[in-house]
């Protein structure tokens, strides 16, 4: 039995993105239905972030300024068209959603407060996300969005080529649902292996396998690579936002190893600062501290991570008073990480009908290769989030009510026919293993050819042992089987990407190719033709603008 | 993420697994009865690798070593 639901545009994923998407999407006229396997509105990322959204603003700003300054950070894949469109535009939406109430902290001025963060020139607009979130779910309801929380959307509905729609299932009921559209958002977030580390303990790439088993390429995957920092003995992660206010890091001596190496604490990317830690440790100066005895405003920690200091003080945790362990925190393809769908100036994929929003959209089209920027992957979000809304809607209305059609046959079985096998280990448990594997730094951050092909072989068996033994024991446990197997997809392209690029460049480090190869400066797309996963070149970002494909 | 469901005697937390450590049970809880503790909860693994064989940057926490 299949509940057949016929909308004009389903957004994948309940994030900042999807969620703006969903609303822009209404606000054009069309019908809309919102998916999301938890809550739409708090689920992802953003909701848990410290809500820095990078933010150029006309009159306190120089356009030209901030985009020579991403371009040299981007190393030669990122665009300046595309920067100039994303600053210009992400104002744009600020301002509007300002003057529609959503939550900004503003100054005595009245005029958008601003932070720094970590990366080439980063000045954040704040907003308060939980709220934002609310607000933004609020407004999808009252445009008449259908929102359909608890539903784990497994592939996109092809018919002769062209989408159809999404299928899934109620993660609650178990009821298997076809939702037909003509137009297709994807926002389900990054990848970040359901990693231990707050706020990215749910994304698994659901998106970005979706997206390729319907044959949308995506890109930028050898930098799915993203590092931050984490307290070792919490499961949190962004703590190193707090040395743009006098925190610094200290090795197991005492020392302050990036002013060391020339360094501001707060002015490396996140991947920069995980690779010193990991060559600190190398060189037998660990374990890493961070030290906040320097700190400026301590209030300033208690507003850009409230959630991190409740549970600090629960512990009987004082930040400021003891220097505090931290690790490199793995988040993959994930928040700052340039990799995900490839999109064009409209957030079309590669394939017509089929749109990509937020983290799982490549955000290296205008962070290039620099892995870790403060405050991007909420403008990101926020930014493609609203492009992908607009350009589903028009594509919608091109379709001229026209609905989409597929093959219901044995839709229901097909989805659900891990349920019930019990052969293997239990899903979650293979993706643990994956998650721990991808996280080591000799894998994702300081790489070889040797040990990538080595976890590429550990990546295959664990899928064949996933899909032809793992089983799931019920419902809640199925969504866990399709977060494994997204996670494998996006590991795979990740690491063959990886393979692929034999240089270094920016957040992508080989020590069999240390240094930069200028012959190297295009963007690997990765793409699946006839069940294999191909990498090959998508044409140098500065020329195309980004985009290319069929649209 | 659906972790908290109803039980026998009340709400329990199923899937100790996906909690996203955002606190907002505990914040919200009109009881007061629901605490979330931010510690670790599994290890890490040997996160340093081959880069670190003895273990010595401290990655490798285990629960044990934590509570």
């Amino acid at each position: 039995m299949v509940t057949v639901i016929e909308t004009d545009v389903v957004v994948v994923g309940g994030g900042l993105a999807g969620v703006s998407a969903a609303r822009q999407a209404a606000e054009s006229g069309v019908r809309v239905v919102l998916l999301d396997k938890a809550r739409a509105g708090t689920s992802g990322t953003a909701a848990f972030s410290a809500g820095e959204m990078l933010c150029w603003i006309p009159g306190r700003d120089s356009l030209e300024d901030w985009v020579q300054a991403y371009l040299e950070a981007g190393e030669g894949l990122n665009s300046r068209a595309w920067l100039t469109m994303f600053f210009e535009g992400q104002y744009r939406i600020v301002e509007r959603l300002a003057s529609q109430g959503f939550p900004f902290l503003t100054d005595a001025s009245g005029n958008f407060a601003r932070r720094s963060g970590r990366g080439p020139l980063v000045r954040c607009v704040l907003a308060p996300m939980m709220t934002f979130q609310e607000k933004n779910r609020q407004a999808c309801a009252s445009l008449g969005v259908k929102i359909l929380d608890r539903f784990c959307a497994v592939e996109v509905l092809m018919h002769r080529g062209e989408p159809a729609g999404v299928a899934g299932f109620g993660v609650r009921d178990g009821e298997v649902a076809a939702v037909l559209a003509p137009s297709v958002i994807i926002s389900t977030g990054g990848c970040s292996y359901r990693g231990p580390f707050f706020g990215q303990d749910a994304v698994a790439g659901e998106g970005m396998a979706m997206a390729l088993g319907a044959g949308a390429r995506l890109a930028y995957m050898e930098y799915g690579n993203n590092y931050d920092v984490s307290l070792a003995r919490f499961d949190t992660c962004g703590e190193s936002r707090l040395t743009i206010h006098g925190g610094r890091y200290l090795n197991g001596l005492g020392q302050a190893f990036l002013e060391k190496e020339g360094f501001q604490d707060h002015r490396v990317s996140g991947n920069e600062l995980a690779r010193a830690m990991v060559e600190e440790v190398r060189a037998g100066r660990g374990c890493i501290y961070i030290d906040l005895s320097g700190f400026k405003e301590r209030r300033l920690a208690d507003e850009l991570t409230p959630n991190l200091k409740m549970a600090l003080d629960r512990g009987g945790v004082n930040l400021f008073a003891d220097r505090q362990e931290v690790i490199p925190a793995f988040t993959g393809a994930s928040n700052a990480s340039p990799a995900g769908i490839w999109i064009d100036r409209k957030a079309r994929t590669s394939v017509a009908g089929i749109f990509a929003a937020g983290d799982c959209a490549c955000k290296g089209l205008v962070t290039g290769a620099c892995v870790g920027i403060t405050g991007v992957s909420l403008a990101w979000a926020n930014y493609t989030g609203h492009l992908a809304g607009k350009s589903a809607a028009a594509y919608a209305a091109e379709a001229g009510g026209q609905q989409a059609r597929f093959e219901a046959e044995d839709l229901a079985g097909r989805l659900v026919y891990p349920l019930g096998r019990n052969l293997g280990r239990r899903p979650g448990e293979i993706l643990r293993d994956l998650g721990e594997e991808m996280a080591r730094v000799d894998v994702s951050l300081i790489r070889s050819g040797a040990r990538l092909v080595d976890t590429l072989g550990r990546v295959s068996t664990w899928r064949w042992e996933l899909e032809n033994l793992s089983g799931a024991k019920d419902l809640h446990d199925l969504m866990i089987w399709y977060e494994a197997r997204s996670a494998l997809t996006v590991a795979e392209a990740t690491l063959l990407a990886a393979v692929e690029r034999r240089e270094s460049r920016g957040g992508h480090y080989r020590e069999d190719y240390p240094s930069m190869n200028p012959e190297f400066q295009y963007v690997l797309g990765v793409e699946e033709i006839n069940g294999v996963k191909c990498v090959r070149p998508v044409g140098e970002v500065g020329v195309t603008g980004g985009g290319g494909g069929r649209n | 993420m659906d972790v908290l469901r109803p039980g026998g005697t009340g709400p329990v937390i199923s899937y100790r697994e996906d909690c996203q450590s955002c606190f907002l049970c505990f914040l919200e809880c009109p009881t007061g009865a629901i605490r979330v503790t931010p510690w670790r909860s599994f290890p890490l693994g040997k996160l340093y690798g081959r880069f670190d064989p003895e273990g010595k940057g401290g990655a490798d926490l285990r629960p044990a070593e934590i509570f």
